[in-house]
């Protein structure tokens, strides 16, 4: 009985901790401008923004308290893991944990370039969704499709159920 | 060789007399302006009144006729906006603060770390220069 209450003790302590690192939100750039009245900043040039293990670099951010969103522009890079999204536009909702990126964008992930309109990426849920015409490439195969779901924690890729297309790893073409 | 001798012994005294004639001058550094007062070991708190009020801790103040230098600052303003300072500037007229090395401004739910920072009292907003760090929790 105490060994069970010591182990939900250690576990939930342990869950605390991995929600603080994740909570707070780490930006470094070269200028900033803050205005503190209405809790508003903006950082440019050389971004490098950290939350958990995922770092984003953009030439210019803005962030609202009000809204708690920090909208990220130009040469926008994530980085997360195995994935990697690349555009020129990208809004991080911290309410959310949701990241929206679109123009000229690109995603890849392990052996695919997913190139698409918009995505929206659920940070808890480890999901990414590719809204619009999306373009997968992996190695010599292409496949379009609307409205693609990247599940990273199943590292599985399927579509909506008009096109029906599944990508599944390991069973496509290899 | 005594000809040598008395030769060589007379260069050397030459030599001495030319070097000794030489003043080594330096540029004239810029006068520095006398502070009217000079706070030193200053911790204890210190309420500035007028146009922008904050209150005030430091190792060192010296007061000029608009201005302010404070080594080790530690500034408190109202609203919950703290600043931390190696070195302040505060000029009264323009009611703004040059703060230098070692910058930390915090307020609830961010801090802001930097090396190099001009506040606007008025305006209730700063710009880092040169590099620096903002720490958002939720």
């Amino acid at each position: 009985m105490l060994r069970l209450i010591f182990a939900s003790m250690l576990f939930i302590s342990m869950l605390y901790a991995a929600t603080l690192s994740s909570d707070q939100i780490d930006i470094e750039a070269d200028r900033f401008e803050v205005n503190i009245s209405s809790n508003h900043f903006v950082a440019q040039d050389n971004i490098v923004i950290r939350q958990g293990e995922i770092i984003i670099r953009a030439k210019q951010a803005s962030y609202t308290r009000a809204k708690d969103i920090i909208h990220l522009l130009g040469s926008v890079e994530m980085v997360y893991g195995p994935l990697r999204i690349v555009c020129e536009q990208l809004v991080f909702d911290r309410r959310k944990q949701e990241l929206q990126g679109s123009k000229s964008l690109k995603a890849f992930y392990r052996s695919y370039e997913i190139e698409g309109e918009t995505l929206i990426y659920r940070i808890n849920q480890k999901i990414v969704d590719f809204v619009g015409m999306t373009t997968i490439h992996e190695n010599k195969n292409v496949i379009q499709g609307k409205d693609i779901t990247l599940d990273l924690l199943k590292n599985k890729l399927y579509s909506n159920e008009k096109t029906h297309v599944t990508v599944e790893k390991g069973s496509h073409g290899r | 060789m005594r000809s040598k001798l008395i030769i060589f012994v007379g260069f050397i005294v030459f030599l001495f007399v030319v070097v000794s004639q030489i003043r080594f001058t330096r540029s004239p550094s810029t006068p520095q302006k006398q502070a009217d007062f000079i706070l030193e070991n200053s911790y204890t708190r210190h309420f500035i009144k007028g146009q922008s009020q904050f209150s005030l801790e430091a190792r060192r103040i010296e007061i000029f006729e608009n201005s302010f230098h404070i080594s080790g600052a530690v500034i408190r303003f109202r609203g919950g906006v703290e600043l931390y300072a190696d070195e302040v500037q505060f000029d009264m007229r323009k009611a703004t603060l040059l703060a230098q090395k070692h910058v930390v401004i915090q307020h609830e739910n961010w801090k802001y770390t930097g090396e190099e920072v001009s506040y606007f009292l008025n305006e209730k907003r700063f710009s880092g220069y040169n590099g620096g760090r903002l720490v958002l929790s939720k």
